[in-house]
């Protein structure tokens, strides 16, 4: 049975295609449309998953959409209506939106693929985000636990999930209802310390770590705890008028001071071996993200404690875009409450086209796939012989106007070479490394989901803090509050890290602690606080790049590499040969594999 | 189910909103109004807006249901997700 999963018309659209259960192919639409968080109608991603597969579509048994969007609009219809007259604003624009496509979904996926209507199913937007959790994961049974911001009524659901006699059972067992939402409050906080909503959450977890928790006890006056895990947010604080950028009240601002404007610069610095100096306005900010982090992670806890209550299983599935909080998932991990955790490469709404595949699949078909333990590596792989034989003729002058602000090598003309195999090109790169280069790292099929996991990457030695602020100045362009993180070969990763590495660990979805001995080798990929968001790589995981990081051992010591993702500040990564050029060609990215071919600057 | 509506007084469209699951799914009533095309939709949302003064406390109470309510109102979402279409 082949069913194509869709998600789309919030942000991070995407497309997923299951056969027989087993999830074949997988992509956001950004990597194809070249637009961050593209929330568009995911046709691009929808004809590569058909591509892949060799289908077209009238091929599919079904074509599954991760959410209701009757029940949604109710859900907009009544949050309006129940603040009239105050939500007249709202409600002309949620009622718009609706009404010119939100609602016709269905109509647009059969126009689009040209499907019937009856084929068509839509999947409840926890349950999509379950199913997905649970199966791509390595367990028989286990909790699943569904945290973000809003699905149709639901925010947050506990689920009881087991595998029984070929097909599954993933029952909800708790939830909590919107307007009460941890992911809407933690965004609303991340608007607050002026970082972009639905991108920069990651930014509010960063900055933390240099605060001290002293608004906890606010925060918790904003988010209430309730019973038996449950929490309520009390709508005082928030103004969901949407005349304002800021979703928050006067008597929020009461609580926690004036909002940072977003352009100021943070001075905290990650790769610093001292605290830096910080104003008392910096302070605040940074105490503020601290305590919503504090906050969260309590509420987190609360409801795993809930869910392994209600469950009596001992394994934890997560999904949603909470669930893209590494640090919380750390305490998770920590607190002992269940025995292992399992995060997919992509728990949020993008992963969410694949659970609906997967439930639909279930619900239709009565079995799901044996464990196999889908990895991320599902987009698409690309022939680079084309761009880089178009590469090597290019003037360098010509794209010097190109260039990124910070980067400063001049451009220089480019060699390329193809290695006759995969053991040469991989010791080439690990020689480049070794000598403190940045190199992109571009392999097969491309990552589905917001981390880069090794086929889509940009490396350099954990070691060295400079190649580090280089990275960062003239790469990546990244606030110095921001970590990185190491990849590390899984037979090395207990000298490294700290405490227990659970399934979570593979995909980078879990932050750990780097062991003190062990800090000034990855020093460059370690947060303020000691902690880093391994990837935990085997070679079943990803052959190509254990090998590299095994390669990268035996001239430093020790398997690991500073990894971060191929792209520059607000694209997405590339995915085709032509985007991760353009990086190069625009950065002081010293290096660039496209498969076993190299593309370097000349004199690196 | 569309005739209440249609006969528009608020009395008949409040009764209706009841009967369609205001308090319970809401899905089978947007489904019947999302049948009408973008521009009477609009039209009918825009009037149910004008009317809202005497929708506000069942809306209110669909939003403020207690958990187990709640959740009996997700498990049939569940259910009919399991169920044939
Ligand atoms: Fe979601």
């Amino acid at each position: 049975m082949k069913v194509l999963g869709l998600s789309s018309h919030y942000h991070d659209a995407s497309a997923a295609l299951v056969v027989d259960g087993v999830p074949v192919a997988a992509a956001a639409e950004e990597r194809f449309t070249r637009q961050k968080h593209d929330p568009v109608f995911p046709e691009r991603s929808a004809r590569f998953c058909l591509e892949q597969a060799g289908l077209r579509a009238e091929d599919l048994d079904l074509v599954a959409y991760h959410e209701e969007p009757e029940v949604k609009f109710a859900r907009s219809l009544a949050a309006t209506l129940s603040r009239w007259p105050s939500s007249g604003s709202t409600f002309v624009r949620a009622m718009t939106e609706a009404v010119s496509s939100g609602l016709w979904v269905r109509r647009s996926i059969s126009a689009a693929l040209e499907v019937p209507p009856s084929k068509i199913v839509c999947v409840p937007h926890h349950l999509s985000h379950a199913a997905h959790a649970f199966l791509t994961s390595p367990f028989e049974d286990a909790a699943v636990l569904t945290v973000d911001a809003v699905g149709e009524w639901t925010s947050t659901g506990v689920f009881d999930a087991r595998r029984q006699g070929g097909g599954a059972a993933i029952e909800p067992v708790g939830l909590v209802a919107f307007p009460h939402s941890l992911g809407l409050v933690y965004s609303a906080f991340t608007a607050f310390l002026g970082f972009e909503v639905n991108d920069a959450e990651c930014s509010t977890m960063a900055l933390a770590a240099f605060g001290e928790p002293r608004y906890a006890d606010a925060v918790r006056r904003v988010v209430r705890p309730g019973r038996d895990g449950a929490f309520e947010v009390d709508p005082s604080y928030f103004d969901l008028s949407g005349r304002d950028d800021l979703p928050v009240t006067g008597r929020f601002l009461e609580l926690f001071g004036a909002p940072r404007p977003f352009k100021r610069p943070l001075p905290f610095d990650c790769l610093a071996d001292a605290p830096v100096a910080a104003d008392a306005d910096d302070r605040r900010w940074a105490d503020v993200a601290a305590s919503v982090q504090a906050v969260l992670e309590e509420r987190v806890l609360a409801l795993a404690e809930a869910a392994r209550r209600r469950t009596g299983r001992r394994r934890l599935c997560l999904a949603g875009g909470v669930a893209q909080n590494c640090v919380a998932n750390g305490r998770l991990a920590d607190a002992g409450i269940f025995e292992d955790i399992y995060v997919p490469p992509d728990p949020g709404d993008g992963g969410g086209a694949m659970g609906a595949a997967l439930h639909a699949h279930l619900a239709a078909s009565g079995s799901c796939a044996p464990i196999s333990g889908s990895g991320p590596y599902l987009g698409k792989a690309y022939d680079e012989a084309p761009a880089a034989a178009m590469f090597e003729r290019l003037d360098p002058q010509a794209w010097q106007k190109y260039r990124r602000a910070g980067a400063s090598t001049p451009a220089r003309r480019v060699r390329v070479r193809r290695f006759a195999d995969d053991a040469s090109a991989v010791e080439a790169a690990a020689d480049l490394l070794a000598s403190g280069r940045l190199i992109g790292w571009a392999q097969g099929r491309f990552e589905n989901g917001p981390r880069a996991l090794g086929n889509r990457s940009i490396l350099c030695d954990p070691g060295n803090v400079a190649a580090a602020r280089r990275l960062s100045a003239a790469v990546k362009q990244r606030a110095s509050f921001r970590p990185y993180a190491f990849a590390i070969a899984d037979d090395e990763a207990g000298l490294a890290l700290e405490g227990s590495l659970p399934r979570a660990t593979r995909w980078m979805q879990i932050s750990r602690r780097v062991r003190m001995d062990m800090r000034a080798r990855v020093r460059a990929a370690v947060h303020a606080d000691g902690s880093t968001r391994p990837q935990i790589c085997g070679p079943a995981d990803n052959p190509l790049f254990h090998s590299l990081l095994k390669s990268f051992g035996r001239r430093k010591g020790l398997s690991a590499l500073l990894n971060t993702s191929f792209n520059e500040k607000g694209m997405p990564i590339s995915s085709s040969p032509d985007d991760a050029l353009l990086v190069f060609a625009r950065t002081d990215l010293d290096a660039l594999f496209l498969g076993r071919t190299l593309v370097a600057r000349e004199g690196s | 189910m569309l005739e209440p509506l249609a006969g528009g007084d608020a009395g008949r469209l409040r009764w209706a909103l009841a009967k369609a699951g205001l308090l319970r799914g809401w899905r089978s009533y947007v489904k019947t109004m999302s049948r009408l095309g973008e521009l009477p939709l609009m039209l009918l949302l825009y009037a149910l807006y004008a009317l809202a003064g005497s929708l506000r406390g069942a809306c209110r109470r669909r939003l403020e249901a207690p958990p187990e309510e709640q959740l009996e109102i997700f498990r049939e979402q569940w259910r009919r997700s399991l169920g044939p279409r």
